[in-house]
């Protein structure tokens, strides 16, 4: 104890510590859940981790949904660094995918290019999107957490015009179907066994991006300090406004690429339009920004850390489908681990009550 | 009635009390005398249930109790009034005592009765309070008084007041002593956590020292003098004498013209202000708080634009330049409230040393901080300037107060600023500390820096300065020249002009 906090695997892993002993009081109490149902929790847990882990499609969904909740995570968590409360990566995440997809549908270019002017557009929508409530929280004193959460609702009301009126005419009159199919060259590259593609791969990338641009560079620099401390920042010359506003469009450029890596996905397009036939109701819609919430805070907002984090919510996510009928008690034992990483006190009592009071 | 034995306490990194022992008696003010650092807070943190403690025992009137919380040391008769109030800004006094520990009538707050107890409460220890008036109307000296009411009406027959005169003018100081002696003639007994001398000598009856989390003496207040507190305190001589060059003012650096700004609240803070500062002088801005030394350093600062007037930093008019523009003219800026303002507390000793300057080619290459410049720096600052610390990578916040300074300061001087502004600057900090920055602002004026030095410390002011400026209501009243004694400065501060 006599070291100052510092670097290395040992502060890694004290780091990790709430988020490991959140995670275990989590499965304890949702086994309790199990059991009080008249559940059997290791039949569950088996059928969740063997649905995620052991099948082909299991691995194929979580590795999916691990690059969506690696980014969305990011999208919540680099702004929350700047002390601006982003909880609009679902609509950022939407908009980004619509404008992907506007792209393969009325763009054409070159393979390769295509793609990734496509995913381009994404983030800039994305952060344009995100800025205007970066904007009115800096200069207008307007809560970002309420703006964002409100053009969460405008977000898709405008996607879904798209898509209904925009993308869908057009596929329609060109193929005679419901389905827009976007072909290998408007789509992301994929990996050949587990048939997803490398937005995963490309996410665990700027997860790291993103720790050294925070901890590394001068603007990343003045986001922590305006987050920690706007006040001595400002009386130092650093603009907090400006500053968050710059943390708010990173945020919403991030959920803008996890939109567009979902709809360019191998197979996604079609998964698009079946979205809209089900009323923006399950899947991609569904609230995949909201998930990336508590896959940061799970991360105790810490870059590196949302790989892992995301890793686990995509088993949860992946396996469910595994789980059959009482599926809502993995919703639950999400719910309670989110619960104890949002109240340390907690866990910290909990343990208390077991065990040595060590906690103070 | 009281003892803690051989009470331990260690955070990470830093052996905060080690084996203390420490008693208070019914009916006596015991003070608890240490620099910043030297474990008193902590101390009383743990008997307040605050910290949980690694070893020794507590004993209240001959039972050993365990203090799991603050509860636990309600329930055992003690109450603790801290350096930040927590009183409810938009609560009245009456609600704000009670609060917590209502009296009810079938579940409802019964306000006649609260009314009553209050009353008489106040009436049986004389601390005369309007219980009608809102929190956040009161004087600093009114809220203290309002927290203490409040461990009152819960039954506190031990009541700790920690630096209980820091944010205390002189004449409140007198008041609260007087409340102090009332309350122990009436068998309260009262813990006085300080780092003033001339206060623990004046109002206790028993004083422990603390030294680096140890107790080095405890002694009957008769038994004390001046030096040997001090020399027990700091452990070395103190000696306040600075070396001041002859008085030879240059070329103008800062001139404020008739600046009017409003503060954040209120209107008008700043009313037709002048005043200039040259390169090696100290100015001194004397004045009681709230005349308007926070809009007057934030407007030199750019952090509020002024309504009118103009402020030239070396000829350059400044009003509406931004911070950075300002901050590149050669200024230094020493924050009031240095947890607030001045650092980052969660930030480490090497990012808050290049707070503001990371974009500078030294910090920064292309976007890329130069990590290993920044720490260089920090280093050299830890090292130029005292700064006791294990190393640069330790967060703010687990520095003394004194610490925390050092590095703003030398921060501030390390940028070789023409102008340096002291806002506050030695506030809450302990001897050695205060002697040591002001022995820095008097060598930057040996140097040829002009210094811009703000206090609401009339000692320090009339220490220091070359010249002191007496600022009243927004306007300098008054000017005095160096050797001028408090009886000429508390003249001007009461408001009247020597006109």
């Amino acid at each position: 104890m006599s070291k100052a906090a510092g670097t290395g695997i040992n502060a890694a892993l004290r780091a990790a510590f709430p988020s490991i002993i959140a995670l275990l009081l989590g499965l304890a109490v949702a086994s309790l859940l199990m059991w009080i149902l008249g559940l059997n929790p290791l039949s569950v847990f088996s059928a969740l981790f063997s649905g995620a882990l052991t099948t082909q499609f299991g691995q194929s969904s979580v590795l999916t949904y691990m690059g969506s909740y690696i980014l969305l995570a990011l999208a919540f968590l680099v702004p929350g660094k700047a002390g601006i409360w982003n909880v609009g990566g679902q609509g950022q995440a939407i908009l980004g995918g619509i404008t992907a997809a506007l792209v393969i549908v009325f763009v054409p270019l070159p393979p390769l290019i295509w793609p990734l002017v496509a995913v381009l557009a994404a983030c800039i929508v994305g952060a344009l999107w995100s800025s205007v409530s970066g904007l009115l929280e800096a200069y207008r004193n307007a809560s970002a957490i309420v703006t964002t959460i409100m053009m969460n609702f405008v977000a898709a009301s405008v996607a879904s015009f798209l898509l209904l009126w925009v993308i869908v005419t057009k596929v329609k009159s060109a193929a005679q179907t419901n389905y827009v199919v976007f072909g290998p060259s408007a789509s992301l590259p994929t990996i050949p066994y587990f048939n997803t593609s490398i937005m995963f791969i490309v996410a665990i990338f700027i997860a790291v991006g993103m720790a050294l641009f925070l901890s590394r560079t001068t603007t990343g620099y003045a986001m922590r300090a305006t987050g920690l401390g706007s006040r001595p920042a400002e009386s130092k010359g650093i603009n907090p406004k400006t500053t968050k506003v710059i943390a708010m469009m990173i945020g919403g450029a991030l959920a803008g690429l996890a939109g567009a890596g979902d709809v360019m996905s191998v197979g996604h397009g079609c998964y698009l339009v079946a979205c809209y036939q089900d009323g923006f109701a399950g899947g991609w819609f569904g609230g995949e920004g909201f998930a990336g919430i508590a896959v940061a805070l799970v991360a105790a907002n810490n870059p590196i850390g949302s790989i892992f984090s995301a890793i686990f919510f995509a088993i949860l996510a992946s396996g469910t489908a595994s789980v059959g009928q009482d599926v809502y008690v993995v919703w639950a034992m999400q719910g309670i681990i989110i619960l104890f990483m949002a109240a340390p006190q907690l866990s910290r009592g909990i343990l208390r009550l077991g065990g040595k009071k060590k906690w103070t | 009635m009281l003892r803690m034995t051989g009470i331990r306490k260690s955070f990470p990194g830093v052996l905060a009390v080690d084996g203390v022992d420490f008693s208070a008696e019914r009916g006596e003010v015991m003070g608890i005398l240490g620099e910043n650092g030297a474990g008193k807070s902590t101390l009383m943190n743990i008997l307040y249930g605050l910290y949980g403690m690694d070893g020794g025992s507590i004993e209240i009137e001959g039972k050993r109790v365990n203090m799991r919380n603050s509860g636990d040391a309600i329930a055992h008769g003690l109450g603790m009034v801290h350096q930040a109030f927590t009183l409810v800004p938009n609560l009245t006094v009456m609600e704000n005592i009670i609060l917590g520990s209502e009296p009810t009538r079938s579940g409802v707050i019964d306000r006649a009765e609260s009314r009553r107890q209050v009353e008489a409460l106040i009436k049986q220890v004389g601390l005369e309070v309007d219980l009608d008036e809102l929190a956040e109307d009161l004087p600093t000296g009114f809220k203290q008084r309002v927290e203490i009411l409040k461990a009152l009406f819960r039954g506190a027959k031990v009541l700790i007041l920690d630096e209980p005169t820091a944010v205390l003018t002189p004449l409140e100081t007198e008041e609260l002593f007087r409340s102090i002696r009332r309350l122990t003639k009436g068998g309260s007994t009262v813990i006085f956590i300080t780092h003033k001398l001339k206060e623990v000598i004046e109002i206790t009856n028993r004083i422990t020292i603390m030294r680096h989390g140890k107790v080095v003496a405890t002694l009957a207040t008769s038994d004390a003098t001046f030096d040997v507190l001090a020399n027990a305190m700091v452990g070395r001589q103190i000696e306040r004498k600075f070396a001041f060059k002859p008085y030879d003012p240059g070329e103008i650096l800062l001139d404020i013209t008739d600046v009017k700004a409003a503060s954040r609240h209120k209107l008008a803070a700043l009313n037709g202000c002048s005043l200039s500062v040259r390169t090696g002088e100290i100015v001194g801005v004397a004045g009681v708080e709230g005349n308007g030394q926070t809009e007057l350093v934030e407007s030199i600062m750019g952090l509020t634009k002024p309504t009118s007037g103009t402020i030239r930093l070396r000829g350059r008019l400044t009003n509406e330049l931004t911070t950075s523009e300002i901050l590149k003219l050669s200024v230094g800026h020493v924050p009031e409230d240095r947890a607030l303002n001045g650092l980052i507390l969660d930030f480490s000793i090497a990012e808050n040393v290049v707070l503001g300057a990371t974009k500078s080619a030294e910090f920064s290459h292309r976007g890329l901080m130069a990590q290993k410049r920044v720490r260089d720096f920090a280093r050299r600052i830890v090292e130029a300037f005292n700064v006791s610390t294990s190393g640069i990578e330790v967060k703010a916040r687990n520095l003394s107060g004194g610490n925390q300074q050092k590095v703003i300061v030398g921060r501030e001087l390390a940028g070789q600023p023409h102008l340096l502004i002291a806002h506050q600057p030695t506030r809450g900090l302990d001897v050695a500390s205060t002697e040591y920055i002001q022995s820095l602002l008097v060598e930057a004026r040996n140097s040829g820096r002009g210094v811009l030095l703000v206090s609401a410390d009339f000692d320090e002011i009339l220490d220091l300065s070359d010249r002191i400026m007496v600022l009243y209501e927004g306007r300098i009243i008054g000017e005095l020249k160096r050797g001028a004694g408090i009886g000429e400065l508390g003249k001007l501060l009461g408001g009247i002009a020597a006109a």
